[in-house]
């Protein structure tokens, strides 16, 4: 079973960071200094990670003697002028023994913990030495070593010479050097889609090497794999996966590709049994295989059942299936599983239906998600990790198109759980809850989690429509806010882990930075926002609105009203305030902020399955969860927020622009956006019904009685047309049509929609009228806000009383003033 | 005539009055429908104190507050779940009956906090988690009602998942992992886990895997 990353030569670098030391042969002479650097490397890009994750540098000490040495008063040191720079702690190296120190510049020296100095290795060449307790130079690079290569090691031979390693030894003997690297294999059919059988060549430009491959989604290593010596015949989906040996070399990198027969993919398992070679027990996990032919062979599906399947881009998992589905080890097998220990590699193609170019990289995956971890559940969500220890650091792709980021660190591929098909069997999936809030967020003008449709293939095995989706944590923040991740602050609900079966508790956890300016937003909401100056100072302002550098901006209220509105619109229980713990607790929330930035906390829809449900669902609150860290969540900042005027008057701006006016939340604009998701992936549904349709033991929570059309019972497989297209059209005829309405209504009966309306205004020959049922109409044209804090008319603000010239009406800002009161804020860009 | 279509006939003649401006390109998006002035109306007739038909700034604060007192009142309407009677008359302070989200919220913290000391109380070697003995009396004594302050039904939950139902080593379903028993486990000639092609064909002969409907 693979359990760590295709380095060059796997080792257990736990063991020998935690114990500090570990044995092996000698790899100087015995007549040599006492303890030397055996080996370093310098520019660390794909090799081994401390225990933060991180590839750092390293150094290796030997102890080359016959007995064991304390390296109390031993020191490393990059400088020649200061011998003690970094002290080593009181580590007994047995004879013959290795420890490895990461020259990461975190200086840590506790005995029995990872060691870190605290300087870097230059690539371009150093002075480096091993300083023994009399000041002397035990072991030196001097006046410095050679230029460093990436993930080559330097270190001594077995006849004590320092050498180029090509492949790195940390905490074991130094290898034999080797003569280069074999070159890489070349194919002569790429990954994708195909429809007719060839045969695939495999070639390497160095002579004399053995290529390798195999297609039961292992890596080819000089001992497995079977040796290729004449062209491989594929007549049906194959994963492959190729590197070429030579004794004496590093070997090449190894190369996979997908090759999907979609017609031969229609008819994976269609009695239910495993794929050959696969395993028929998923450890505590539910196991289902198998294209259902009920639904293959459905003469209203059986002309889709392969256009379906090419009607979004795939996606290609290639492992070890002991990685997925070993009992005990295996990550499918024991879905609940979480944590870098429970992240296994594999491989990862993007492949485009019209044969464009997507991509391959190797990359970590573990299973993600919290309730549909259920081992009852068999279609388990997986997230990616692109780290360097895997090959490329990141994914550099345009996954969300040219407004999306460009590169990642991370990935999510969600599934469909609750509503869903697969788990609990339940008629109401339809796919695109969660993805709609966030495309919803996003249109109107806030960061959001993008996310995609996509087929997923596990060693060419169909798994069914999956749902790619980014992940707001540092990265994001750094991919489209600016800065560096480490700035970032990402604040977000936890189940806690079950203690003797209890179970989950939820509560307020960072994945990046810290919880201090969380803690400060919610400490200062807490005593109260009715008073402007606290609630400005939330803002980073003077009590009069004005800017204060001094003062942090703590939160995005513009963000904050959004988010809430996204969330009031779909009915979501589920987050940030999960009606499934009594409203009492939150659950689902993301929040980002840059510590250095002068952006407050900004919140992120997450998993918002339980959304497009009881038209007449009401959110709006107020609920009880937020009143202390453990349950802090934005709706409990907005409730609180609620109390200042100001705030009230932005929430009716908000209210403004997305309920009137064509605005984003009103029902013609949600059923076009709507439609169009549905539009995107109504061919699709027939690959997840022909995988999952017929998952019958689904774990059910409430699910309705299928219904045809005519109100006839239905039984047989979940489908597109029976069940998919029953609810979408439920969405589009009687949620959508009421949903605004019933919204502003929850607004109105808190007091958030004031009944002076805004300004009406119409165009005509280079001029602007503006009118109003109620009071005066004030404008400005400086982007001031006519309004000024407190209510008063904006200092720049004009009375409307006639046409305004269009030429000098941008950006036109209006109020309509009725009394004291003062309608929601009308935005025109006339230009 | 009432308040309410005062103000309606108001909204009428402001379209009125832009049409009138004879002005060619008339850019107005749909507004709210007539389901929200019919939900509207309630409120109105809550908070209209001067009746003229909308709701003012102070009326506006007054029903924001109403839907607070709401709320705290009647927070079970928003619960899923209703707390058991036990627990209900522990943490109903107001003697009314039922839990208001003040009171549910205490009462489910009071409930977590009850659950953590327990999974201490009955850790009898303190090793830091519940053996199958430990958790199976600790189990026993909830469902019997001698753990104050715990439901009763969470003496299912204490009890040991059962197969299939836990990941090993913990985690947010967690508990021991009970690995599953298949019928195709006899047809596995070389123990492997998996099904080579000819045991597979053995299966697939006996009748193992389901029966193709077309």
């Amino acid at each position: 079973m693979t359990k760590f990353p295709s380095t060059p030569v796997p080792f257990a670098f736990a063991a020998i960071l935690l114990a500090g030391v570990s044995l092996g042969a000698k790899s100087v002479p015995a007549a040599g200094p006492t303890v030397v650097i055996s080996e370093f490397l310098a520019i660390n890009e794909s090799g081994a990670t401390d225990e933060d994750g991180d590839r750092s540098d390293w150094i290796e000490l030997h102890n080359a003697s016959t007995k064991s040495v304390n390296l109390a008063g031993w020191h490393l040191t990059d400088d020649s002028r200061d011998r003690r720079r970094w002290r080593l702690p009181a580590v007994d190296l047995p004879a013959g023994g290795y420890v490895v120190i990461f020259a990461s510049d975190k200086d840590r020296s506790e005995v029995g913990k990872p060691l870190h100095t605290n300087f870097k290795l230059q690539g371009k060449g150093d002075y480096l030495a091993l300083v023994g307790p009399d000041g002397t130079a035990a072991s030196e690079f001097a006046p410095t070593y050679p230029d460093q290569k990436r993930d080559v090691s330097y270190g001594l031979t077995a006849d004590g010479k320092p050498e180029y390693l090509l492949v790195p030894t940390p905490g074991s003997a130094n290898a034999t050097p080797r003569e280069g690297k074999v070159a890489k294999v070349r194919l002569s059919h790429q990954r994708g889609l195909h429809a007719q059988p060839f045969k695939l060549e495999l070639a390497t430009a160095t002579a004399g090497a053995t290529i390798r491959f195999t297609t039961d989604g292992t890596a080819p290593t000089e001992g497995t794999g079977l040796p290729y010596s004449r062209p491989i015949e594929i007549t049906g989906t194959t994963v492959i996966r190729v590197a070429a040996f030579k004794e004496g070399f590093a070997p090449s990198a190894a190369e996979t590709h997908t090759f999907l027969f979609l017609d031969d993919v229609i008819h994976q398992s269609p009695d239910g049994l495993p794929p050959a070679g696969w395993p028929y027990l998923w450890g505590v996990n539910d196991v289902d295989y198998g294209m259902d032919p009920k639904v293959v062979n459905d003469p209203r599906f059986k002309r889709d059942a392969v256009p379906a399947l090419k009607s979004l881009p795939s996606v290609s998992i290639v492992m070890n299936l002991d990685d997925l589905f070993e009992q005990k080890e295996g990550i499918y097998a024991n879905s609940a599983r979480d944590g870098r220990e429970n992240e296994r590699p594999c491989s990862v193609e993007y492949l485009l239906p019209d044969g464009g170019e997507g991509f391959q990289i190797d990359c970590g995956i573990r299973i993600r998600g919290g309730f549909s971890r259920m081992p009852m559940n068999p279609k388990h969500a997986f997230r990616l990790f692109f780290r360097k220890e895997y090959g490329a650091g990141k994914l550099k792709y345009p996954l969300f198109g040219d407004h999306g980021a460009r590169e990642f660190d991370n990935l999510d591929l969600r599934t469909f759980q609750n509503y869903s098909w697969s788990f609990q069997a339940d008629p109401r999936g339809i796919f695109l809850r969660d993805q709609f809030s966030r495309d919803l967020q996003l249109a109107m003008g806030q960061p959001a989690a993008r996310g995609d449709y996509i087929h997923l293939y596990i060693n060419g095995v169909y798994w069914g429509l999956y749902n790619t989706c980014e992940r707001p944590e540092a990265s994001y923040g750094a991919s489209y806010f600016g800065g560096d991740p480490d700035d970032y602050d990402v604040i977000k609900v936890n189940s806690g882990v079950a203690r003797g079966g209890s179970p989950g508790t939820f509560g307020t956890v960072t994945t990046d930075g810290d919880l201090k300016a969380w803690q400060e937003l919610n400490d200062l909401a807490r005593l109260g926002l009715a008073d402007n100056a606290r609630y400005q100072r939330l803002l980073g302002r003077n009590p009069d609105g004005s800017r204060n550098p001094e003062l942090a901006v703590l939160l995005d209220p513009e963000n904050l009203i959004d988010y809430m509105l996204v969330i009031f619109y779909g009915g979501n229980l589920d987050a940030p305030v999960t009606r499934f713990g009594g409203n009492a607790r939150p659950n689902n929330w993301y929040g980002i902020r840059n510590r250095k930035g002068n952006d407050g906390f900004r919140f992120f829809v997450w998993d918002a399955e339980h959304t497009l449900l009881d038209v007449e669902e009401d959110r709006t609150g107020p609920f009880p969860a937020g009143n202390n860290l453990e349950t802090s969540n934005p709706q409990w900042i907005w409730q609180q927020c609620l109390d200042n005027a100001e705030f009230r008057m932005l929430v009716a701006d908000r209210i403004q622009r997305h309920f009137y006016n064509d605005g984003l939340l009103t029902a013609a604009k949600i059923a076009d956006r709507f439609q169009a998701r549905a539009d995107q992936i109504e061919l699709a549904v027939v690959g997840e019904s022909m995988r999952w349709g017929d998952r019958q033991s689904g774990f059910s929570m409430g699910a309705p009685a299928r219904l045809g059309k005519s109100g006839e019972s239905i039984s047989g497989p979940l489908n597109r047309d029976d069940d998919w297209k029953i609810e979408i059209g439920r969405v589009l005829t009687e949620y959508i049509p009421k949903r605004s309405d019933i919204v502003l209504a929850q607004l109105y009966s808190h007091g958030l929609v004031p009944d002076v309306p805004a300004p009406k205004h119409a165009v005509d020959s280079g001029r602007v009228m503006l009118t109003a049922a109620l009071g005066h109409v004030y404008y400005t044209t400086d982007g001031t806000d006519p309004r000024q804090l407190g209510g008063d008319v904006g200092k720049s603000a004009s009375r409307a009383n006639g046409p305004i010239a269009l030429a000098t009406a941008h950006p036109l800002k209006a109020r309509t003033r009725a009394g004291e009161d003062w309608s929601g804020l009308l935005e025109l860009d006339l230009r | 005539m009432t308040a309410l279509s005062t103000f309606l006939r108001q909204w009428l003649a402001l379209g009125i009055g832009v049409a009138a401006l004879g002005l060619g390109s008339f850019i107005a998006g749909a507004d709210p429908g007539e389901l929200f002035f019919q939900r509207r109306a309630a409120t109105v007739a809550k908070y209209d104190q001067n009746g003229d038909g909308r709701l003012n700034a102070g009326e506006r604060e007054a029903a924001r507050l109403g839907r607070q007192e709401d709320a705290r009142r009647g927070g079970g309407r928003n619960q899923m779940f209703q707390m058991p009677p036990e627990i209900v008359a522990l943490y109903d302070q107001d003697k009314d009956g039922q839990l208001n989200d003040e009171e549910g919220a205490a009462a489910r913290d009071g409930i977590r906090q009850r659950w953590e000391q327990a999974n201490k109380d009955y850790d009898k070697d303190g090793d830091g988690s519940l053996s199958e003995s430990e958790r199976n009396q600790m189990a026993d004594d909830i469902s019997a009602g001698k753990v104050e302050g715990l439901p009763r039904m969470f003496g299912m939950m204490a009890r040991r998942p059962p197969p299939g139902a836990g990941g090993r080593g913990g985690g947010r379903f967690g508990g021991a992992a009970m690995p599953r028993e298949s019928p195709l486990q006899k047809f596995d000639v070389d123990g492997d886990g998996r099904l080579g092609a000819d045991e597979l064909e053995s299966a697939r002969q006996a009748g193992a895997g389901k029966q193709p409907s077309q």
